[in-house]
């Protein structure tokens, strides 16, 4: 049982954190341009979503937190094709620059916690918890006491519908005309130029879509823990990236959807083995080293089997 | 197909090997402390290590051994990945711990949301303001701990107290820092309510502390105070040799930075609330229930000073500025942080 909690309680960490490794894939894998403006956007979906939730609309608020990426994503874009500045520094520019934006959301603080003043029942001022999508969700499930439906699970169950719909329809978007634009450019751009799409454009909306993917990741952690910090974003980038390369060495290259849902597969075993790592009874500032061999084992693995695919073929000869 | 299944079961091999040897060193932790079965297991759990942080946790970690309970006591440090926060407060949980003990905001405010529902009592240490933090709602019964709030008159009282004809003060902090900031704003708003002039800068990483102490100087502050701030604490050599070249005192929020080059602090004294923080602890493990403790704050502040620093910036205070502070670093360079 204390296993069946910690494993629901990844998994649904895995999920939050899930959208943030499609935004990731289709930079890395799809665009093929890394896309730094993650640590700034995540955070900016946030602080966005923090402040719309705290005006009292829960649901709002998540679409919120993704347009705030995409717009992070949208100025990334802009340095990339109109100033053309290079893409790994204006993801770090407008990551940098999210920093102000993300602290005036917050209302010139650094934490906000999701909750408004209000007058209690004896006419005193209180400050009342504001409603969240995931508070929502577990009233519905008022009635039932099970042991295996606690809290954690009921975050894993709404976080799976929303990543599963996710999933879904970026599926179905990356073999429409506009998706199958922003494949052909991150394929080739020059050929993509030559014939009649834009390419700029689909450039765009291409790292738009991820960052606001990445903000949304944001804004669904922002209500399920309950407030906004400016320090979230640290390292998202290597644990976006860390989600798709272990996704892709679990689960092949196979194609656009298949790359789709390893990704979120990544996500959720990253979270699996960093909850595995901490559980371990060594000193816990061993596990930033030990997260790090896990990226770098999960990079190395492609080239070891080709190494060993090749060393076969050569035994066999 | 072979190679896909290969790397599928080493990754699970993986992660069993590092199950397995959690389990195994695990039991004798909890025998060690009298082999009882009902130990009170406590976590104290931090976000990233520096001086006050540890200190506040190896205070309460002493002051829970040797009160004679049977206590097992783990301690857990996420080393600044606030990702980690939630995932080790989650561990705890399901290793049912009987009370936790987060320490700093954002660790507090993740507690919560972990234990939401168990009635798993949290004391928190170090929150500068707990109700901004939503710790201390109607949703917050089984939440007490120690706030380490220092009032913005006693900061400004501190430097006046040196440098009584101080024309202006140079604030400078850690804009992510949520304990720095409430700091800096309180004492901004103290200033402007006594006409006293000042000048601020925000840092937002390490990288721009020297540039920021630099321009406080160049706009002719005539001291420099920071507050409780755990990055700047983190690189107070830089911040003070910038500092002191210009012959500007540097004032902060904690006696740690002092013991690293500030000249004087009224300020948290983390043993202080590493105590109460234990005392509110160990009155829960007797049986208190928390919504019968309010959250405290500090009941005695530190002040303290550097001479080796006073030297360093040529300092011509009169002996009778000194009383009340006590040395923590002698004018040779000898401290006496931590003794």
């Amino acid at each position: 049982m204390v296993y069946y909690s910690m494993l629901v309680f990844a998994l649904s960490q895995g999920l939050l954190y899930a959208p943030m490794a499609l935004g990731v894939f289709i930079t890395f894998r799809i665009l093929k341009t890394p896309d730094l403006t993650v640590d700034g956007s995540f955070v900016f979906g946030m602080t966005a979503c923090a402040a719309v939730t705290i005006a009292g609309h829960p649901v709002l608020a998540l679409f919120v937190g993704a347009a705030a990426g995409a717009l992070a994503g949208f100025f990334t874009a802009l340095l990339q094709t109109r100033l053309e500045v290079e893409p790994i520094l204006s993801g770090i520019l407008v990551a940098a620059g999210l920093y102000t934006v993300n602290y005036t959301v917050l209302g010139g603080q650094s934490n906000l916690y999701l909750q408004y003043d209000t007058v209690n029942a004896a006419g005193s001022p209180v400050k009342e918890a504001s409603p969240t999508v995931y508070k929502s969700f577990s009233a519905l499930f008022s009635g039932v006491d099970s042991p295996f439906l606690d809290g954690n699970a009921q975050v894993l169950l709404l976080t799976l519908v929303i990543v599963v719909l996710l999933t879904a329809a970026l599926g179905v978007f990356f073999f429409t005309r506009p998706g199958m634009a922003i494949r052909a450019t991150g394929d080739n751009e020059e050929m993509v130029r030559a014939s009649s799409i834009n390419a700029d454009l689909a450039r765009t909306a291409g790292v738009m879509l991820a960052n606001s993917l990445v903000a949304l990741s944001g804004a669904l952690l922002c209500q399920q823990q309950r407030y906004a910090d400016l320090n979230c974003g640290s390292s998202m980038l290597v644990m976006g990236l860390a989600s798709v390369i272990i996704g892709q060495v679990l689960f092949g290259d196979r194609g656009i959807v298949g790359g789709l849902i390893s990704a979120v597969g990544g996500s959720l075993v990253y979270r699996v083995v960093i909850q595995a790592a901490y559980k371990v009874n060594m000193p816990s500032y061993t596990v930033k080293l030990l997260s790090t061999l896990i990226v770098v084992c999960a990079l190395a693995v492609p080239l070891i089997k080709r190494k060993l695919a090749s060393t076969g073929k050569g035994a066999a000869a | 197909m072979n190679k896909l299944i290969s790397v599928i079961l080493s990754a699970m091999i993986l992660t069993t090997t590092l199950t397995a040897c959690g389990g195994s060193p695990k039991t004798p932790t909890g025998s060690a402390n009298g082999g009882e079965k009902d130990a009170y297991k406590i976590s104290i759990v931090q976000p990233m290590s520096h001086t006050s942080l540890d200190q506040i946790r190896d205070t309460i970690v002493a002051e829970l051994g040797n009160s004679g309970e049977n206590i097992v006591i783990d301690t857990k440090n996420a080393n600044g990945d606030s990702t980690a926060l939630s995932t080790i407060l989650e561990n705890c949980k399901a290793e049912g711990v009987d009370l936790v003990i987060p320490i700093a905001t954002s660790t507090a405010q993740s507690a919560k949301a972990v234990f939401d529902g168990t009635g798993t009592p949290i004391v928190f240490a170090a929150v500068s303001d707990p109700a901004a933090a939503g710790l201390t709602g109607e949703d917050c019964q089984n939440i007490t701990g120690v706030s380490n709030n220092i009032p913005a008159a006693e900061i400004v009282k501190l430097i006046f107290n040196f440098q009584p004809d101080c024309q202006k003060i140079g604030f400078l902090y850690t804009s992510s820092e949520a304990n720095s900031v409430s700091t800096i704003a309180a004492a901004k708003a103290y200033c402007d309510q006594e006409h006293i002039a000042y000048e601020e800068v925000s840092i937002a990483n390490l990288s721009e502390l020297q540039t920021a102490a630099e321009t406080l100087i160049s706009r002719g502050v005539d001291a420099l105070y920071t507050g409780n701030d755990n990055t700047i604490a983190s690189a107070m050599a830089t911040y003070t040799d910038a500092a002191y070249a210009a012959g500007i005192p540097v004032y902060c929020g904690a006696d740690s930075m002092v013991a690293d080059g500030g000249f004087a602090t009224i300020g948290v004294n983390y043993v202080q609330l590493g105590r109460q923080a234990a005392a509110m602890a160990l009155k829960i493990v007797e049986g208190t229930a928390p919504d019968d403790l309010p959250y405290e704050t500090l009941s005695d502040y530190a002040k303290f000073v550097n001479l080796q620093a006073a030297g360093r910036f040529g300092a011509s205070f009169p002996e009778s500025a000194y009383e009340g502070y006590d040395v923590l670093v002698e004018a040779d360079g000898t401290s006496h942080f931590g003794k």
